[in-house]
């Protein structure tokens, strides 16, 4: 099924979404996935990262994205797709494998729990080949306003963010970034299309993929993280395109900080903890 | 090379702190929130892939400063060696004190560089000696080369200078005129327009022999050819050489020619000049630190400054120190030109003011208002069409020039040459102005050493310089249309003198606001008179294989990385708060120790 029938498919249908205290029902799929090199080539050129031979960081979770698209068009997945909003990914990466490797990936739901401004749950990525596990990618999603606990939807404030700066450089991120990078990576999500399909969502302009903001970031910084098998990322605040941003690295003693934040300051787009 | 043409070695001088209760730097802060932000704080970000950022000077020990004085006297080399392949850092940290660090008010977006291999750079050699280089031998076995292009010095202030001297009515007439002269035929309004490219020219020449050193820790030398590429003989060789470097049609309509070359390569026994790894950083940081000094404290500050620039302070330029900076100069010009040391003395034409003398006070005010009549009589003589019709945005900048010549210092140079004695002694006039660029270039990096070694606490320097060309262009917009004398007609009334460069010198504790910076790293502060840093995937390209390939672009990545920046000479706020996208973070270590020439050597 092609990317664009599996997203017409998210647009039709209504969603029952979920009570209190009831469960995602459980949805697996699976799939034998391979990128070929000049599409490996083409996303490192994207994201600035550097060819090392290596399929990169988060390529598994992005191979996967027809996977996440299957789940959620599930009849069982109860909620409406369009308005999802990634909040949260835990990468933990087992080994690295080359560039060009056929990796078997499964894609899964569940995990659905009470939070602040709705329902959150995990979509969970598994990466392996003939030798085994690679990783686990767990996205984390925000369904808006179907918690009856989402009157607790107070913004907890910033906290300083602790370590010493290390890097510190400003990005930029082109207006035409969004379509770029879903033609990459097949999310062809409308509001990191065209600020005319965005503000239909209600965002004023087109926003940047999350994962090419982490994923950009993890480029810029991979002189303070080169091995980075683990890493906690927080997806704060939209990133308008066409925009720049400033990425930080900060060094804790038990790992590194990194920050997408706008170039005024204030709230960052995305805080990733590599090394947690 | 003859005893004549020696180099006399420049020591280093210090400079006497203030007492204690004298001693003020910068205010280091950020706008606090619901305050107006101005050139007194710290920048909100920098968004900028140049080399340089916003850099605090270094506080050199004795050794480091006896370390770059010495590389002022050294002779041209004589040969090349084998060496290990050079890597991509190599270059980047050699292109950041050179073609990229385009410091002084010598700023703008005119030059930039093709650097070949140890292939190309053969090719080249054989070039240089078909099209003959007789101010200094081309040497084989050459690392890497520079092949520097240059174009017409183009700025605002170059356009405005279209409606400068025109006779009222007439002008309906001479300014299209003029205008179409200068677009199709390059044609500059005042001489001196002309003479900033060759002065910048200079400049780089003299920053490019030191890149070469420090880049490599003293290990490798540069072999600079400074002389224009103008022979009609030369045309042919000429033209291959410029195909090596990829100037295209397109970019030769634009202006764009073969100024300068600069062969790289490593040193032979005595004539190195080793340096360990911790001197070679940090003289790196310190130079690409270096910035004009334009504010003198208690004298020119704004009313609205803080109050570490009203405050006069009680410090004075060793005349040790402008000894060694004329030693540096004289250097400079012979080393260049190919003169005898004691010509070059003869040739350069400096004349000094000291400020703080009755005398030298009185001088300068005559400068000053002779300087200030040129302004009024071009606002007189401004056409009103043109001034109304942009919104009399002539006149407004015409009158904000008067800023802009304001010198102040303890000791102020004029300095220029004399065409005539220049062509009798058989050289290029063209020619000699690059190396007077070179020559002021070297003695202002005296000054900057010294105020920037042995700092004590309190303090973010002890002297700094200007190289001001506005004075000189203002007073040759006066001996062009409004029949004035040359400034240096003054100290040589029969000699025929034609300024070049005004040097201001002043010793102080606190550095000009970061806000002057500001206008050379952000774009939406650019200045009129002034143009951005360049970023090495800009200015610098790399040939390799046969293609030109810019420095430091990869995909959506270009450079970050700030040129010595291990060494931590980042500005800071008081509280140790950091500039948002200043510190930068270093190329990819995979791109950066590759060898793009790798099996060529």
């Amino acid at each position: 099924m092609s990317n664009l029938t599996q997203h017409l498919k998210l647009l039709v249908g209504s969603r029952p979404g979920l009570r209190a205290g009831e469960a995602i029902a459980p949805i697996r799929v699976e799939r034998e996935l391979a990128w070929r090199r000049d599409h490996v080539a083409a996303y490192r050129s994207l994201t600035g990262l550097v060819d090392d031979g290596l399929l990169p960081l988060l390529a598994p979770q992005v191979m996967a994205v027809g996977l996440h698209l299957d789940v959620l068009a599930d009849p069982r997945f109860p909620f409406k797709a369009l308005g999802l909003v990634h909040v949260e990914n835990v990468v933990s990466v087992e080994r690295s494998v080359p560039e060009g490797a056929t990796l078997r990936l499964a894609a899964s739901v569940g995990n659905a729990r009470p939070a602040p401004r709705g329902t959150i749950f995990d979509l969970v990525t598994e990466a392996s080949d003939a030798e085994g596990s690679i990783g686990v990618f767990t996205t984390t999603i925000l369904a808006r306003g179907s918690s009856s606990e989402s009157a607790l939807s107070e913004k907890k404030p910033d906290a300083p963010l602790e370590g010493t700066l290390v890097a510190s450089l400003v990005a930029a991120a082109p207006e035409d970034i969004g379509r770029r990078y879903a033609a990459i990576a097949g999310d062809l999500n409308p509001i990191h299309q065209r600020a005319l399909m965005a503000r239909a969502f209600g965002f004023p302009r087109a926003i940047a993929h999350g994962m090419w903001t982490l994923a950009r970031t993890l480029a810029e910084t991979r002189e303070h993280t080169p091995d980075v098998t683990k890493l906690h990322a927080r997806f704060r605040k939209p990133l308008f395109l066409p925009g720049r941003f400033v990425i930080e690295a900060r060094r804790r003693d038990d790992g590194v900080t990194l920050t997408a934040a706008p170039v005024k300051g204030g709230t960052p787009h995305l805080v990733v903890d590599v090394g947690a | 090379m003859s005893a004549a043409h020696e180099s006399k070695q420049v020591t280093f001088v210090p400079i006497d702190a203030p007492p204690e209760g004298e001693r003020v730097r910068r205010p280091m802060r950020f706008a606090a929130d619901g305050e107006k932000r101005g050139r007194y704080h710290l920048p909100t970000a920098l968004d900028s892939a140049s080399p340089v950022g916003f850099r605090t000077r270094v506080n050199l020990r004795r050794d480091e400063a006896d370390a770059a004085l010495a590389m002022l006297a050294l002779p041209r080399p004589t040969r090349f060696v084998a060496g290990p392949a050079l890597r991509e850092e190599e270059l980047f940290d050699e292109s950041s004190l050179g073609v990229l660090v385009a410091r002084q008010s010598t700023n703008f977006r005119g030059q930039r560089a093709v650097v070949l291999g140890p292939r190309d750079s053969a090719t080249a050699a054989a070039l240089l000696r078909r099209i003959g280089r007789p101010e200094a031998a081309v040497l084989d076995g050459a690392s890497h080369t520079h092949v520097v292009l240059a174009r017409p010095y183009t700025t605002p202030f170059t356009k405005l200078l279209t409606f400068i001297g025109h006779k009222p009515l007439a002008n309906l007439a001479t300014v299209p005129w003029r205008a179409f002269r200068k677009a199709v035929y390059r044609d500059t309004d005042i001489p001196t327009i002309r003479y900033l490219t060759e002065l910048h020219l200079g400049v780089l020449a003299d920053a490019m022999e030191r890149a070469a050193l420090i880049a490599s820790h003293g290990r490798r030398r540069a072999q600079v050819f400074l002389e224009p590429f103008d022979h009609p003989k030369d045309r042919a060789a000429l033209a291959e050489l410029e195909a090596l470097a990829g100037l295209t049609a397109t970019e030769r309509r634009a202006g764009w020619r073969i100024e300068l070359v600069a062969q790289v390569g490593y040193a032979c026994d005595g004539e190195a000049m080793p340096l360990d790894s911790d001197t070679a950083r940090r003289l790196g940081a310190a130079c690409v630190a270096l910035r004009s000094e334009r504010i003198q404290p208690g004298v020119n500050a704004e009313e609205v400054a803080p109050d570490a620039y009203q405050k006069r302070q009680a410090m004075n330029v060793p005349d040790e120190l402008t000894t060694m900076a004329g030693r540096a100069a004289y250097n400079a010009f012979a080393h260049f030109l190919g003169v005898p040391r004691e010509r070059a003395k003869e040739l350069l034409l400096l004349e000094r003011v000291d400020v703080l003398t009755p005398g030298g006070k009185e001088r300068l005010r005559t400068v000053r208002k002779e300087l200030e009549t040129v302004t009024d009589r071009i606002l007189a003589n401004l056409p009103t069409w043109a001034d109304l019709a942009t919104g009399r945005a002539l006149s407004r900048n015409t009158a904000r020039g008067k800023k802009a010549f304001a010198l102040a210092g303890q000791r102020i140079y004029i300095g220029g040459l004399s065409r005539g004695e220049i062509e009798r002694e058989g050289k290029d006039f063209h020619f000699a102005v690059r190396a007077f660029g070179a020559a002021a270039a070297r003695s202002a990096f005296v000054v900057e050493i010294a105020g920037c070694t042995e700092v004590p606490d309190g303090c973010d320097m002890l002297a700094g310089i200007c190289l001001m060309a506005g004075p000189v262009n203002q007073n040759d917009i006066g001996k062009s249309f409004f029949g004035m004398r040359d400034m240096l007609a003054h100290a040589y009334p029969d000699r025929d003198p034609t300024s070049l460069l005004v040097w201001t010198l002043k010793a102080k504790t606190v550095a000009d606001p970061i806000g002057n910076e500001e206008q050379l790293l952000n774009r939406e502060r650019r200045g009129a008179l002034v143009d951005l840093r360049n970023a090495p995937h800009e200015a610098v390209a790399l040939r390799v294989g046969g293609a030109l390939a810019p420095m430091r672009r990869a995909g959506v990545r270009v450079n970050q990385e700030r040129a010595f920046g291990d060494v931590g000479n980042f500005a800071v706020s008081e509280e140790g708060g950091e500039i948002p996208g200043n510190r930068g973070v270093r190329w990819p270590v995979e791109l950066r120790e590759a060898q793009p020439w790798k099996g060529e050597g």
